[in-house]
């Protein structure tokens, strides 16, 4: 298969719909990423909603996911933020985004994103980023994500974080909930 | 003596909102029951949508779990049935609900069914049960179950199954999605 971003494919899958396999390679790709410990990895994939893998026929080079954390994980990081009224416990976070080192920079990231936000619709969502980390921390690379508040230090890092979040009402409205139609 | 049935009352957890013990013990729960080998427990729970509790007296009694099946085995289902056009992979499946034996009749089935009816709302669900398993049968189709296609038998069971949905389209619609609002 060439390698080719016209070639590029990306899929979403629940994990139980993933082979060991797979799974396998998810955790190798985000552990190498450096961004999240690998055992954390292992622990929490179980637990996300969905996995999304890019790749070149079944040669997988950059990966994603979909998670519900804990409600009070959620809870936290918008009381860190600083806006504790815009907390919604139905907001999924986007997490272990990773490319292979040698595909970054050709597309990889946005075919990912891409089929993330297909997928998404207009569910809320949010994502944490490290604020040094200049090329994930951007908004204006991301613009359907607004900036949560101001930058925050948390238990749950060593580095300064920044709080982005999209489709979330300014105060997190109890009626609304997921419906099929 | 009072003809009153006890208050049962339904909680509802995510998997990852719930500690280890609580997880054990919804594992433990539907063990009793006897339907559902302890390796496939310990896989899928994890992976539920929501798991639900029925509670008297601060003590846990029944329980239930709505999850997305793995989808090759989901779509297996409806074919089996002999309606694969009504497969919907947004479908939830109804399952593992279990009553400790010696709090059958106090109402705990009917306390975790209303409050999945109330979770659910107009999401696709559906569930399986043995075909002879009459006190299942007719209470479901009498909370807005019907059933799909025929009885037939699986490769993951000796016993004769029926499939039962609830809010499907005859033909499985793919302009319909989870939305929040």
């Amino acid at each position: 298969m060439t390698e080719n971003i016209e070639n590029l494919r990306t899929i979403v899958l629940r994990p139980q719909d993933c082979s060991e396999k797979m799974k396998e390679k998810f955790v190798q790709l985000v552990a190498a990423g450096g961004e999240a410990e690998e055992h954390r990895v292992r622990y929490s994939l179980p637990y996300s909603e969905v996995l999304i893998f890019t790749g070149f026929g079944n040669t997988i080079i950059g990966v994603g996911a979909l998670l519900r954390p804990k409600t009070i994980y959620i809870q936290h990081l918008f009381e860190c933020a600083g806006e504790p009224q815009m907390s919604n416990p139905y907001s999924i976070e986007s997490c272990w985004l990773s490319v292979s080192e040698a595909y970054r920079g050709k597309g990889v990231w946005r075919h990912n994103n891409s089929a993330k936000l297909d997928y998404i619709g207009d569910r809320p969502y949010h994502t944490i980023r490290r604020v040094a980390n200049k090329s994930v921390a951007d908004l204006s690379k991301e613009q359907e994500y607004v900036h949560v508040g101001k930058d925050f230090f948390s238990p749950i890092s060593k580095h300064k974080l920044r709080l982005m979040a999209a489709n979330h009402d300014p105060v997190f409205d109890p009626s609304k909930k997921l419906r099929y139609s | 003596m009072s003809d009153q049935k006890p208050d049962v009352k339904t909680i509802l957890r995510r998997p990852i909102d719930c500690a280890p013990k609580l997880l054990q013990n919804f594992i433990d729960i539907v063990l009793i029951g006897g339907e559902v080998p302890v390796a496939n427990l310990r896989r899928g729970v994890p992976s539920a949508d929501m798991l639900f509790f029925a509670v008297l007296e601060k003590q846990i009694i029944g329980v239930s779990c709505l999850r997305y099946p793995n989808a090759n085995f989901h779509k297996h289902l409806f074919e089996k049935a002999g309606v694969p056009e009504m497969y919907n992979p947004l479908s939830l499946e109804a399952c593992w609900l279990c009553v400790k034996p010696e709090y059958r009749g106090v109402g705990a089935w009917s306390s975790i069914f209303k409050a999945r009816t109330e979770y659910t709302e107009g999401r696709p669900t559906h569930a399986l049960h043995r075909a002879d398993n009459k006190l299942v049968s007719d209470p479901v189709k009498n909370m807005g179950y019907s059933q799909a296609g025929i009885d037939f038998y699986a490769d993951t069971s000796d016993d004769k199954l029926c499939l039962i949905v609830k809010n499907h389209d005859p033909v499985f619609d793919p302009s319909k999605k989870m939305k929040y609002c």
